[in-house]
Formats: C-alpha cells, sequence, structure tokens
C-alpha cells in the first residue's frame, strides 16, 4: 500500500516538470492537417484492456495498419482491466502516456479535464456525421472532441431457454412482477430464478443495478427518493422469495455468467461480450431480452458502456502518426465494421450497424438499448465513482438483511450529503 | 541491542513512506488533481471526513478483532507446533520444511484457496459439514459479516502459523540443554519445566513474534481483497482495505491516506509502548 502511495506521490512531482515541459512543446508547432496518406514511419505506442476475441481483433486490425503504412510499428501494451486505471494515473503523473490511449468512456471527462489530451480537430478532420450523438458526446468535454468511440455496449437479461421450456413460461419477462413470478417459477433445488453481479467494486453492484434503478426513474445520488426505494423494495422481494441467492452480493459480473453457464442460475445480467463464450458452453440455449421495466409503460435507461480512443500530447510527428491510426480505426465505416462484429458490441457508426448486428442476432436487443442508455457520468462527473459505491452499498446491505430498506437509504442519503458537499 | 535493527526496520519502512502520505493526506487529490498537479492544500478536511464516516469504525473494530484474534491463535498455535518439533521423532526435518508451505504461498492465492474452500453453493468446508450432518443447509460464510470475518481470520492464521513456529523453534533450539537438566534435578519436569524455563529463556524471541506479527497482520490486505473485497457493503473492511477502497475505488486519495496515515499512528503506539514494556523489563 504504502509502496503504491509512494510511486504516486514521486510520479506526481515528475508530472508538474512533464507538465511544464508539454505545454513548451504544445506552442512550437500544430501537427500537418491534411489527414490525408501514408502515416509517416515510426513507432505508435497504444495501451489497452481488451482480452479474449477482442484482443484478437484488435490485434488483427493493427497489424493491417502496419502492413499498409510502410515504417510505422504499433508496439501496444496491454494492461488488465482491474489494474488499467491505476496504470493510466500512474503513466499520466510521469508524463510517460502512450500516444493513443484507450479509455473506458466514463474516465474521459476527467483525464481531458487535466489537460494531457489533445483536441482531434487541431489534428485533422474527421467525419463526424455517421456518429450517434450520444456516443459521440463520450469523446467531448467542454464542447471540444477529444476521443472516438470504439462501439457502444450495454447490459441486458439472459435466460436460459430449456428452464423456461421446462417450466413452460412462454417469453421473458417484461416487468418487474413478471419477472418476480417466473424467477420463483425457476426456482428448484439448487437452481435460482435470477442472479445478477451485486458485488462491490466498479462494473459490479452499481453498473448492474443502475438499468432497474434509472428505468424507473431514480438517480444514484437520491436512495431517499421513493424511486430508489421501489428498485430496493424490488431486489429485497427477489430475496424474499428465495428467487435469487443473497450470495449475489460476492459475485462479479465474470461469476454470474459462470452461474448462468452451469445452469445454477436461470436468468441474469449481463453484456454482449460474453455471447462468444456463451455460444461455445454445451447444451446451453439462452437468449437475450431487454432488462424488465416496473410498468409497462416505462422505458429502459441502461447505463452505456464502451471504450474510447484518445491522443495524448507528445511531439507533433507522434500525434499526427496516432491521429492516422484513430482515423483508419474508428473513422471508417469497412474497420468498424470488423472491430465492432469482433468485439460484440454496438457500433457508434451508425453506417456500420446494420451490417454488424445482422453477423450477431444477439446483438439487436444492445442495440435497441443503446438508444436509451445514459452515460454514467451524466449526472456526478467526477463524482461518480464515490457516489455510485455509496449507492452499491445499500443495494448489498438490503440483499444481505443487515438493514432495512429505510435504513440503508437514509443511511446512504446522508453518506452522499456529505460527500456531494 | 537486538532493537537497532528493528528501529532501522522501522524508520526505513515506515518513516519514509510516512512522509509522502503525510503531505498527500492534506491535498484534495483526486484523479484529476493527482495528473495536473493542481492539488490544494485542505488543511485537516480528509481526516475529517475520513474518520467520520461509519465505515471507518466498522473497519477500525474489524481491524482490531482481526489483528487481537490472528496473533494470538497464530501465537499458541505456532508455539506448540515449535515444541513439537524441539523434540527428536523421525521426518522432523521433512516436516518441519513441508509447514513452511503456507507462508511461501503469495496471500492472494492463499485468499482464493480459502474463497473457494468457504464458498457457499460448492465449497469443500459446506461439503464436509453437510455430510457429517453438523450442518442442514450450506452455511453463507461470506454473506455475513460476522462468519466472513471469521474466514478472514482463519485464513490469515493458517499464513502465519509458519512465520511463528520457526522463529520460536529457533529459540527454543538456543536453550542450553544443561538448564532444563538443572531444572529437572531441581524437580521442574514437564509444564512446570515449560512455564519456569521455556518462557522465560523464550522472552527476547516472543517479544520479536509479537511485534512482527503485529506490523505484519495490520498491513494485511490480500486476503480481504480476494475473499470478500471489503463487501458486503464494506461490513468486512480492514482500516488497509478501506484506504485502498477510499484511494483506488474512490478515486479519493487524498482521504485514502488520511486512513492510511491514522494506521501507521496506530503501529507507531504500539511499538512505542513495546519499547517501553521492553525497557521496563530490561532495567
Amino acid at each position: 500500500m504504502a509502496k503504491i502511495r509512494q510511486i504516486l506521490m514521486l510520479s506526481t512531482i515528475t508530472c508538474v516538470m512533464a507538465a511544464g515541459i508539454q505545454q513548451a512543446s504544445a506552442n512550437t508547432g500544430k501537427a500537418d492537417a491534411s489527414g490525408k496518406g501514408a502515416a509517416t514511419p515510426g513507432t505508435i505506442t497504444e495501451m489497452d484492456y481488451f482480452t479474449a476475441n477482442q484482443d484478437t481483433t484488435i490485434t488483427k486490425l493493427f497489424k493491417t495498419f502496419e502492413q499498409k503504412n510502410h515504417g510505422v510499428k504499433i508496439s501496444r501494451v496491454y494492461v488488465a482491466g482491474q489494474a488499467y486505471l491505476q496504470k493510466v494515473l500512474q503513466e499520466a503523473t510521469a508524463g510517460s502516456l502512450p500516444n493513443l490511449l484507450m479509455l473506458d468512456n466514463p474516465m474521459l471527462p476527467d483525464i481531458a479535464s487535466t489537460g494531457i489530451l489533445v483536441p482531434l480537430n487541431t489534428l485533422g478532420t474527421l467525419n463526424l456525421k455517421p456518429y450517434f450523438k450520444g456516443s459521440l458526446s463520450e469523446g467531448k468535454y467542454k464542447g471540444k472532441l477529444y476521443a472516438l468511440p470504439v462501439g457502444n455496449n450495454t447490459i441486458a437479461l439472459y435466460y436460459n431457454k430449456k428452464l423456461f421450456k421446462k417450466y413452460k413460461i412462454s417469453s421473458p419477462p417484461k416487468t418487474w412482477a413478471q419477472l418476480l413470478v417466473d424467477a420463483k417459477k425457476l426456482t428448484h433445488g439448487s437452481v435460482y430464478g435470477f442472479g445478477f453481479s451485486a458485488g462491490s467494486g466498479s462494473g459490479n453492484v452499481s453498473w448492474q443495478s443502475e438499468p432497474f434503478l434509472w428505468s424507473n426513474g431514480g438517480h444514484l445520488r437520491t436512495p431517499n427518493s421513493a424511486s430508489d426505494k421501489q428498485t430496493l423494495t424490488f431486489f429485497k422481494q427477489l430475496v424474499d422469495a428465495h428467487a435469487m441467492p443473497q450470495s449475489v452480493v460476492n459475485w462479479t459480473q465474470q461469476d454470474v455468467q459462470n452461474e448462468f453457464e452451469q445452469g445454477r442460475v436461470a436468468m441474469m445480467i449481463n453484456g454482449p461480450w460474453i455471447t462468444a463464450q456463451l455460444n461455445q458452453t454445451k447444451g446451453l440455449d439462452y437468449g437475450v431480452a431487454e432488462i424488465p421495466v416496473r410498468v409497462p409503460k416505462q422505458k429502459i435507461v441502461p447505463p452505456l458502456g464502451g471504450e474510447v480512443f484518445a491522443i495524448t500530447k507528445s511531439t507533433p510527428a507522434n500525434e499526427e502518426r496516432a491521429f492516422k491510426l484513430l482515423q483508419w480505426l474508428l473513422n471508417n465505416q469497412n474497420t468498424v465494421q470488423q472491430l465492432d462484429t469482433g468485439f460484440g458490441y454496438v457500433p457508434a457508426y451508425s453506417s456500420a450497424v446494420n451490417a454488424v448486428v445482422k453477423k450477431d442476432g444477439y446483438l439487436k436487443v444492445f442495440a435497441a438499448e443503446v438508444h436509451t442508455a445514459r452515460a454514467r457520468t451524466t449526472y456526478l462527473g467526477a463524482k461518480y465513482p464515490q457516489i455510485s459505491a455509496i449507492w452499491g452499498s445499500a443495494v448489498q446491505s438490503v440483499i444481505t438483511g443487515q438493514a432495512s430498506i429505510s435504513a440503508a437509504a437514509t443511511a446512504a442519503q446522508q453518506q452522499i450529503h456529505s460527500a456531494l458537499s | 541491542m537486538f532493537l537497532i535493527p528493528l528501529g532501522v526496520y522501522i524508520l526505513v519502512l515506515f518513516g519514509y513512506p510516512l512522509y509522502y502520505s503525510v503531505s498527500m493526506s492534506f491535498k484534495n487529490l483526486n484523479q484529476i488533481t493527482l495528473i495536473n498537479g493542481n492539488a490544494n492544500f485542505v488543511g485537516f478536511q480528509n481526516y475529517i471526513q475520513a474518520w467520520s464516516s461509519s465505515i471507518i469504525w466498522r473497519s477500525f473494530l474489524n481491524t482490531i478483532q482481526f489483528t487481537v484474534v490472528s496473533i494470538i491463535m497464530q501465537f499458541v498455535i505456532g508455539l506448540l507446533v515449535a515444541l513439537l518439533f524441539n523434540r527428536r521423532f523421525p521426518l522432523n526435518r521433512v516436516l518441519r520444511s513441508l509447514i513452511l508451505v503456507p507462508w511461501l504461498i503469495p496471500q492472494i492465492v492463499s485468499g482464493a484457496i480459502f474463497n473457494w474452500m468457504f464458498s457457499s453453493t460448492n465449497g469443500v468446508v459446506n461439503q464436509i459439514l453437510l455430510d457429517l450432518h453438523i450442518v442442514s443447509t450450506p452455511v453463507n460464510w461470506l454473506l455475513h459479516p460476522e462468519s466472513a470475518l471469521i474466514v478472514m481470520m482463519i485464513t490469515n492464521i493458517w499464513i502465519g502459523v509458519p512465520f511463528n513456529m520457526v522463529l520460536l523453534y529457533s529459540g527454543l533450539q538456543d536453550i542450553p540443554r544443561e538448564i532444563y537438566e538443572a531444572a529437572a534435578i531441581d524437580g521442574a519436569r514437564g509444564v512446570r519445566s515449560f512455564f519456569y524455563v521455556t518462557l522465560p529463556n523464550l522472552k527476547v524471541i516472543i517479544g520479536i513474534v509479537l511485534m512482527l506479527g503485529l506490523i505484519y497482520t495490520l498491513k494485511v490486505f490480500d486476503i480481504v481483497m480476494s475473499l470478500t473485497q471489503g463487501g458486503p457493503a464494506n461490513m468486512t473492511q480492514l482500516l488497509s482495505s478501506w484506504s485502498y477502497t477510499l484511494s483506488f475505488t474512490n478515486l479519493n486519495f487524498g482521504q485514502g491516506a488520511a486512513v492510511a496515515n491514522g494506521l501507521i499512528v496506530i503501529s507507531l503506539v504500539f511499538t512505542a509502548i513495546y519499547l517501553w514494556i521492553n525497557r521496563k523489563t530490561a532495567d
């Protein structure tokens, strides 16, 4: 612990000096704004957390770019997802970030506000018309575009078709009440009807409970409101009916996937990136549906997931090369189709959507959800990590029965109040 | 005399990072100010906010419970095992090496193994308890704060026993046989020789073992992360893991440092008490 902090602090000092140097170099010259033609020979450094089929896809595309641009080498650094943010902060304070930087979309405003990213319009021209407005906004900070979206994802309801048939459920639930009834029907012995990831840490409890909360008009910052309490009540009903195991509070998204694959959970919440693995699971017949809402007239509002690529400040030559790669990778229908098909994402580039969704039918549901999805930092900005963690704790204490709904909501409201003040 | 290396040890491993940690805790360091270097001095704000939350007191009590139980159990079991190995019997040397294994395995791996053993759905511990008809339904070990804390302590004790055993064993080996023989002539055998000969001669070693055990246990972090991640609802956080969560999940580096510094103060207090007791007994 102490050591990690020591490194961080040391690098903070380096950062102050590096920032000064960067300031100087940023003023010396603007990169070539043409945007056409091959990239100049040299190395482009890049960093991301893509694994499995996403890793193979991006490696393949980078090779293609190297072949097309003689003398250009892409040096890709992979950092595991859980350590990624720490690594970015560490490299940023040390002034040693890669030229092309992948960021999970909620992080973009924070990183852009520190001034270490280059506004894309200063590097060349991009064709921005084909992008969905919401997706493009993920790359914007104070009106300037700093990053392009890789594609979008969100989470939906996965259900086990065999178990649905066995207990005579004809279609996936559309409302919370139906979900509760179906989950009860599906619960037998060691098989639970429903499960979601309510574990601690980012990407688990808050991310997975947001679709329920937001569709019902609730907010992370108002746990004491009626809409928020209704959401907590729903989770409690699932537990009280024994249709969802209390141990979901220890489950990560990966754990939920494992339980579903092994048939121990009949319905789960998860993202499109797992379909490739589910398709390889023997004897598993599954379907994907939109996450149920409380009352039929509500619209599903899931959290918007997906990564963006930004260019960091360095020498004009480095920035220009990185821009060429970004332009080719994400501002070009052909490569976007290949990329998002391999990634299992809904393209943010509208003209690529049909081709990608056609190849992976499951994406249709996610594509529909993305239209009403909300970016996670919309209301909370830089406070999102802290406030979402407090909401997550409230959900966990209700599921484990440590606190009543009103006690958990009141306690969370107090913590949020002092965190926002 | 033996305090000098210990003093240097504490100074190097606690003193140097302490300076950085203290300076961080007085600034409004978050993900943004960390990068652009615009962190302002905010006085004691981080300390006030961090130490007035309800989670911190839960973590504090957890840390005390975890540390006290772990150290006592590690020491008692470690001493019993050391006494066993102090006797001559076949395979003594082989078994003594084998018992070191838990201490050599990275804590994160031990944590993962115990997580699997205590899993509520398919853990081996529940299986055994069910087969022996001790429980009728699987126990949700990691779900309730009380039982999760017990699992954390069992894991930590399992890891710490070899360390205690090795140091105490070397201490036992250093006690001259003549003392036992002389004591035997004076009528001290068995349990009495343990209390009148062994323990007084082990005093110095026991002091070191308990002190190092305290420092190691206060720093325990991997076990929490691999077993519960501090959850559910932050009820199984230790000060170490809560400091980490504040820094790297909530990205509030200033408050994270404020908690970590509290932990260091606790360590220093115990070190001071230890030094004081030691000086008194040495006089």
